[in-house]
């Protein structure tokens, strides 16, 4: 409880701020549908044909999933605050329509005809009369609207619009509990306190307080509330970094710690930054050095030149009762030893995730260019176990070591591919359920072994120490045995659009942070 | 004062009133008698142009009633109706006010032909002006009715079953009453009614319909002494009722 909130206390300015922008988004993207939802159901009201259609299609909105909404945005307007309004306002159309349509449908006949013969017309009827007696079920409409988009504006953190959704998928990514309470009890606060002043509202007597007057108050609150809202400013460069990146010490942190980099950033999901980098939203994102989006975007990865990204380097981890009892398994895995760097690794991983190719395929190929190719055996001296964690470079990897055991030894492969994440596939080795799988060392260091962090920052500063790290301490702690290097780091990285970073002359993160400098200063 | 000639309506084919023709006198009280669906309700409802006419002319004071714009139209004639189709959401003084609001009364003004009418209708001022319609009885609640209709002082009164709502002897006790008001003595006033007892009680004439038609229109004593045919006697017992 304490520690929550002292993690209060210590992010009190961004709370304060994320929680105004969450507002806003709400505020705003409410405002906007009252300001389209209820003529549009005024309009259904008088015209019941177009009800089905106008209910119908505000109804079809409702029901695509948030994310999907907001990654729709993105080619029609970008990341930040306009898309995430724009998906939110869509969002609060149904029911402000709806309700409209009710409470004007709702009002007694008797009391319009009885309106009409006094002489008002219809302007008149609709101010005086019908907007006055539906106004509780309109505003109930309102309400509900709201209490969806407070929840909903918490998914616009992942196109970079900002709000609450921040604290709670960094907390998620970084395992924070106290850092997703910070963004989620807040946001139920919100939740609960529009409800109750709509609520208010609701029993408010709206003739006393003139109508226009309301409107024209709630309208002007909303303004304020959309000119708080962060604004893209153009000229100096845009980083995008998701929120576990932005948590990190050896993400963020220690980019302005290490490097003093001094850069503008927005908080983005991973699924949509990309795509926001090659529709020119952002400049710089952070990711892994072997992605195949590197690739298929057009990116360059920038160099790390102070080592504060630990390195990743992927080798197979391997049981040494498996060795012993197969001796020929070193020789033959350790034959892809150093022979695949970041860009063949990356390659690889395109040519599966956006040309659609079976790992198998893709391996196969690979190993026949580098002649190392050789057809099975007869896989009669016994069996391996492979596994491997669910993602693309994982598979092709084990495709690429089960082709070599059957084609250099006697022995057959069984792999065990998409065991989830690091904890089970270490279990399961560790367990004597498969025999093998590849690992990188910052894994090994950072979740298997977590050392004190003093250790972790000495020894992050070169591959050679954490690798002969992970290897001591997994063969003495668990007699598992770390074969040598395949050659590639997939570790965090920052990547620019090759264009852009040409055009700048930007290589490493140095560069980047000097170019920041000689501009932020002019 | 209120001239309708041939005046035929239909809706989807179905003929609701055909071919009629009379005419209202100043400070005459023609009342619209028959049964329910005879197109009573329709004929007073074509008055103040709340429905259209299929053909016909209705003139008020020499004027077509479609040459005038609606609004202005209905303002200048009194409607009152059986549901009383009182503002729930407008105090008794409020909807009293309706009418002389739309026509940019000072305020002073209106507020004191609202005391004066309430008092007129029976009504206290003090005690009920600022009361919301449902906390009145129903007896009350159509004095309320009658008030507000006469507001700015129309010279017409359209009234489509006033006392239709009310218990026989808060019905009979109104009427009374009603009769004695003598603003309304002065109106030329066209009622609804298929009550016989409010025909007779409150009639100049009464203008008798059946299936769209007019029967019979009258005095009260043509009526009743000289009925044209069987229905209008029958009718005229009660024997509808």
């Amino acid at each position: 409880m304490n520690a929550f909130f002292e993690f209060l206390q210590s992010q009190s300015d961004k709370l304060i701020q994320q929680t105004l922008t969450h507002i806003s988004l709400t505020m705003v993207s409410v405002m906007i549908a009252i300001v389209i939802g209820v003529p549009l159901g005024i309009l259904v009201a008088r015209r019941p044909k177009l009800a089905g259609a106008v209910l119908g299609s505000a109804g079809v909105m409702q029901t695509i999933p948030s994310i999907a909404l907001l990654g729709f945005m993105i080619p029609l307007l970008g990341i930040g605050p306009q898309p995430a309004i724009v998906a939110l306002f869509l969002y609060a159309l149904l029911p402000i329509i709806r309700n409209t349509y009710t409470g004007i449908t709702g009002v007694d006949a008797t009391v319009i005809e009885a309106a009409r013969g006094l002489g008002m017309s219809s302007s008149q009827i609709l101010f005086k009369v019908e907007l006055p007696l539906s106004m509780p079920v309109l505003i109930a409409g309102i309400r509900t609207a709201t209490v969806i988009n407070v929840g909903v504006a918490t998914l616009a953190a992942y196109i970079a619009a900002g709000g609450l959704g921040e604290f709670i998928f960094g907390g998620i990514a970084l395992n924070n509990t106290n850092m997703i309470l910070a963004g989620a009890i807040p946001a139920a606060l919100l939740a609960l306190l529009f409800d109750f002043l709509l609520s208010r509202l609701q029993k408010f007597n709206w003739r006393k307080y003139k109508l226009k007057a309301g409107i024209i108050g709630i309208a002007a609150i909303s303004l304020l509330f959309f000119s708080m809202l962060p604004s893209a400013t153009k000229g100096k460069l845009l980083a995008g970094f998701t929120p576990e990146f932005m948590g990190r010490t050896d993400g963020y942190l220690g980019l302005k710690e290490h490097y003093h980099l001094n850069i503008r950033t927005v908080v983005i999901n991973d699924a949509v930054m990309y795509q926001a980098m090659y529709e020119g939203k952002l400049d710089v994102v952070s990711g892994y050095s072997t992605d195949g989006r590197i690739r298929s975007y057009n990116l360059v990865t920038l160099e790390d030149d102070r080592h504060i990204f630990p390195p990743y380097f992927a080798a197979p981890v391997i049981r040494t009762s498996a060795l012993e009892k197969y001796p020929e398994l070193e020789a033959t895995l350790n034959l892809l030893a150093g022979r695949i760097n970041d860009s063949i690794m990356t390659m690889l991983n395109y040519r599966v995730d956006f040309l659609k190719k079976a790992p198998a395929t893709v391996a196969r190929e690979f190993l026949e260019t580098q002649g190392l190719y050789q057809p099975p055996r007869s896989g009669s001296k016994g069996m391996v176990r492979i596994g491997s964690k669910i993602f693309t470079e994982q598979y092709i990897l084990v495709e690429m070591y089960k082709m070599l055991i059957k084609g250099y030894t006697d022995l057959d492969v069984s792999s065990k591919t998409g065991l989830g994440g690091t904890k089970i596939c270490f279990d399961a080795l560790v367990n004597d359920q498969i025999d093998l799988y590849p690992e990188y060392t910052g894994t090994g260091l950072l979740v298997i072994l977590q050392p004190p962090a003093i250790l972790v920052s000495e020894l992050t500063k070169s591959k050679d120490s954490v690798y002969n790290y992970v290897r001591e301490q997994f063969l003495r702690q668990y007699d598992l045995r770390w074969l040598q290097p395949i050659g590639f780091n997939n570790a965090y990285a920052l990547m620019m659009r090759k264009g852009t970073a040409e055009e700048l002359q930007i290589n490493s993160i140095s560069d980047l942070t000097a170019y920041l400098e000689k501009n932020n200063k002019r | 004062m209120i001239e309708v000639e041939h005046l035929h309506k239909s809706f989807n084919g179905t003929i609701a009133v055909r071919d009629i023709s009379f005419e209202v006198n100043k400070g005459e009280n023609l009342i619209l008698l028959g049964t329910s669906g005879c197109g009573k309700t329709t004929t007073l409802r074509m008055l103040n142009r709340l429905i259209l006419p299929t053909s016909g002319n209705i003139r008020i004071n020499g004027q077509d009633v479609r040459s005038a714009q609606p609004e202005k139209l209905r303002r200048g004639i009194g409607y009152v109706m059986q549901q009383t189709g009182l503002f729930p959401h407008y105090t008794v003084a409020e909807n009293i006010a309706i009418v002389p609001k739309l026509e940019k009364w000072p305020k002073e003004k209106i507020a004191e032909r609202t005391r004066t009418l309430m008092q007129k209708l029976g009504l206290s001022y003090e005690e009920q002006a600022h009361m919301f319609p449902h906390e009145l009885s129903g007896g009350q609640q159509q004095r309320v009715g009658i008030a507000r209709a006469l507001a700015a002082d129309p010279p017409i009164l359209l009234m489509d079953e006033p006392f239709g709502a009310l218990d026989p002897i808060t019905r009979q006790k109104i009427r009374n009453d009603f009769k004695e008001v003598d603003e309304l003595k002065r109106k030329t006033i066209v009622m609804v009614t298929h009550d016989v007892q409010d025909a007779f009680a409150l009639a100049s004439r009464i203008c008798l319909m059946d299936k769209g038609s007019i029967v019979q229109l009258g005095t009260p004593e043509e009526l009743r002494e000289q009925p044209v045919n069987d229905f209008v006697s029958r009718f005229l017992k009660g024997e509808y009722n």
